[in-house]
């Protein structure tokens, strides 16, 4: 139960206790912290309308719950970098800090993890999330972009 | 999508048709596996129907598919031109199954974090037989393997084959429900089809009308996981297939006979040269009787193979449910590591006693299907008042402990002394 105990840790350090209200976050935090800051709890994620979903995630966390002991060393330092990585993204696009993780999860998921790829990430966002500014994911993936690079020659 | 050239007839949906894609897929040797590897591995040791295979769940999530998104096809939902892809990748969805289904599929998780979803994927990407039957009919394997993995673009096509209501559970409850004779299990396969759609946001959804159906189907499903998927003796069996591959891969003889399937690149290496056809539940099967004709391994292992095929496997010594999996999954951890170790000071090896934790979905708040309400929302089902499903209980948790006949009595009293205090033995 090691690894969604720090998926807890991890949400409720990047976003508070509110994040424990919307497990969805959980999720979306724990997808940036592994696909960008290489935190290794092995989940894997479906693209789902709710954004990126690990099925085992969601089972593990029916059993655990706060306080816990986190297994994993580096879960402070990743959790400060996707805070600080929300941080920029609000001050960019002047979201919530809960609409910016739903927008970064959306736009590192379609550029890096499905297929076949959008020629138009930003479109294929908007088609899914009508109601999200177009300005707003545009400034979001200027942020992301130097994440972005390499994890898309990765795969490439 | 091509014109049909053959039916097949199924027990469940009746006559299915096939397009010559779909029928060259079903003919290749890689497909054909399927039909040796049972659907619900261990579940005849209870229910002696329980034999259907894998073969006829990908037919029938197929055909489901074929309904669901011909019907979307024509709403406008999804393309046309995708629904040979969708069916296809229904058809493919389980091809990666390994022989005893999850009983050995545990051993490959452990050991090389691979799944059953991962041999899917490398079957149709790189399979010889697979990948050229798709290619040939102008469908990219790996367009049909991202839906597959639940990583095509299109979230619904995701949805369609892995979400609370999608094709696979849709058929493998119908099936196993009629397999099993388990009849809380059966669902309104026609209420909810002809229902099926998608809201505004793309989740799977039901009109208000078809709530009473949908209900049906998240009861139907929870009756099915205690029955059947999560029944104590069959999970004893699926405890004790494990524990017999394991010993069986570290017998050189019979290592040596399963060749690359003690691995997760051997399996790999077997998919890519055409080979994965062999992999199947006669194989490992075959196998524990030659390791009993021969004498092979240790006492260990014939002991296991002998208690298997003579159904005198593990009794259950505790088993609780509960619905706040947290007070078993949080609380219970010292003591039980604390039991362990004193049954292996007591000498009980690894194979004697063997502890059980598990968690099951019942109904999930975050991915579970929408109600469009008369007046136009979208609500989701697990929040929408008029629905019994609003009041029923998320998950479950599941303890047991297990032992080996010889040594159960021990166990028995063991657990007592131990585990009274915190779950109510």
């Amino acid at each position: 139960m090691g690894r969604a105990c720090c998926a807890l840790i991890l949400a409720t350090k990047v976003l508070g206790m509110s994040a424990l209200r919307d497990p969805l976050l959980i999720h979306k935090a724990t997808y940036i912290a592994q696909k960008l800051f290489g935190l290794k709890l092995g989940y894997r994620f479906a693209w789902l309308s709710s954004g990126p979903y690990s099925r085992s995630l969601s089972k593990e966390l029916t059993t655990t719950g706060l306080p816990c002991q986190c297994t994993i060393k580096n879960i402070e330092e990743v959790s400060t970098k996707v805070a600080n990585l929300i941080t920029c993204v609000c001050k960019s696009t002047g979201l919530s800090p809960h609409e910016a993780l739903d927008i970064m999860a959306g736009i590192v998921m379609l550029s890096t993890d499905v297929y076949p790829v959008p020629s138009d990430v930003i479109g294929e966002l908007r088609r899914k999330k009508p109601s999200l500014r177009r300005e707003a994911i545009d400034s979001a993936v200027k942020v992301l972009l130097p994440y972005l690079r390499p994890l898309k020659q990765r795969t490439q | 999508m091509g014109d049909v050239v053959k039916y097949i007839y199924d027990e469940v949906h009746g006559y299915i048709p096939l397009t010559d894609l779909e029928l060259r897929i079903i003919d290749t040797p890689t497909f054909q596996r399927l039909r040796r590897v049972k659907q619900l591995a261990q579940a005849w040791f209870v229910y002696p129907g329980a034999v259907h295979t894998r073969f006829s769940h990908c037919l029938g999530a197929m055909y489901l598919m074929g309904r669901i998104a011909g019907k979307f096809s024509r709403e406008g939902l999804i393309p046309k031109d995708d629904l040979q892809l969708l069916k296809v990748a229904a058809l493919l969805h389980d091809v990666g199954h390994t022989p005893y289904s999850h009983a050995i599929e545990t051993y490959f998780k452990e050991r090389f974090q691979i799944t059953h979803e991962d041999i899917s994927t490398w079957i149709i990407m790189e399979d010889p037989h697979i990948k050229d039957t798709l290619g040939e009919h102008g469908i990219e394997p790996r367009e049909v393997a991202a839906v597959v993995s639940g990583k095509h673009k299109d979230p619904t096509y995701n949805m369609l084959l892995s979400s609370d209501l999608d094709v696979d559970r849709l058929d493998y409850l119908l099936r196993d429900a009629l397999h099993t004779g388990v009849k809380y299990g059966l669902i309104d396969i026609h209420r909810i089809t002809t229902t099926l759609t998608v809201d505004k946001e793309g989740y799977i959804a039901v009109p208000e009308k078809a709530v009473q159906a949908t209900e049906s189907f998240y009861i139907a499903r929870f009756h099915m996981y205690r029955s059947v998927y999560y029944h104590k003796t069959i999970t004893a069996y699926q405890l004790l297939i494990n524990a017999i591959y394991k010993e069986m891969i570290e017998e050189p003889e019979v290592r040596e006979t399963l060749g690359s399937f003690t691995t997760g690149d051997g399996v790999r290496r077997a998919v890519r040269a055409g080979k994965i056809y062999l992999w199947d539940d006669f194989f490992i099967g075959g196998l524990m009787n030659y390791v009993m004709i021969k004498g092979l391994g240790d006492n260990v292992l014939r002991n296991l193979i002998r208690l298997y095929l003579g159904r005198e496997g593990y009794h259950t010594i505790l088993d609780r449910i509960t619905y706040d999996p947290r007070e078993l999954g949080e609380k219970l951890s010292n003591t039980l590591a604390e039991f362990m170790g004193r049954l292996r000071s007591a000498g009980m090896g690894e194979h004697d006693v063997k502890p059980y934790f598990d968690t099951v979905k019942i109904a999930s708040d975050e991915n579970c299907v929408r109600i469009i309400t008369d007046a136009g929302t979208s609500v989701p089902i697990t929040k929408f008042r008029a629905s019994i499903i609003s009041s029923i209980p998320r998950c479950m948790g599941i303890l047991r402990i297990y032992a080996l006949p010889g040594c159960a009595e021990y166990v028995r009293k063991l657990s007592i002394d131990l585990l009274n205090h915190h779950v109510g033995v």
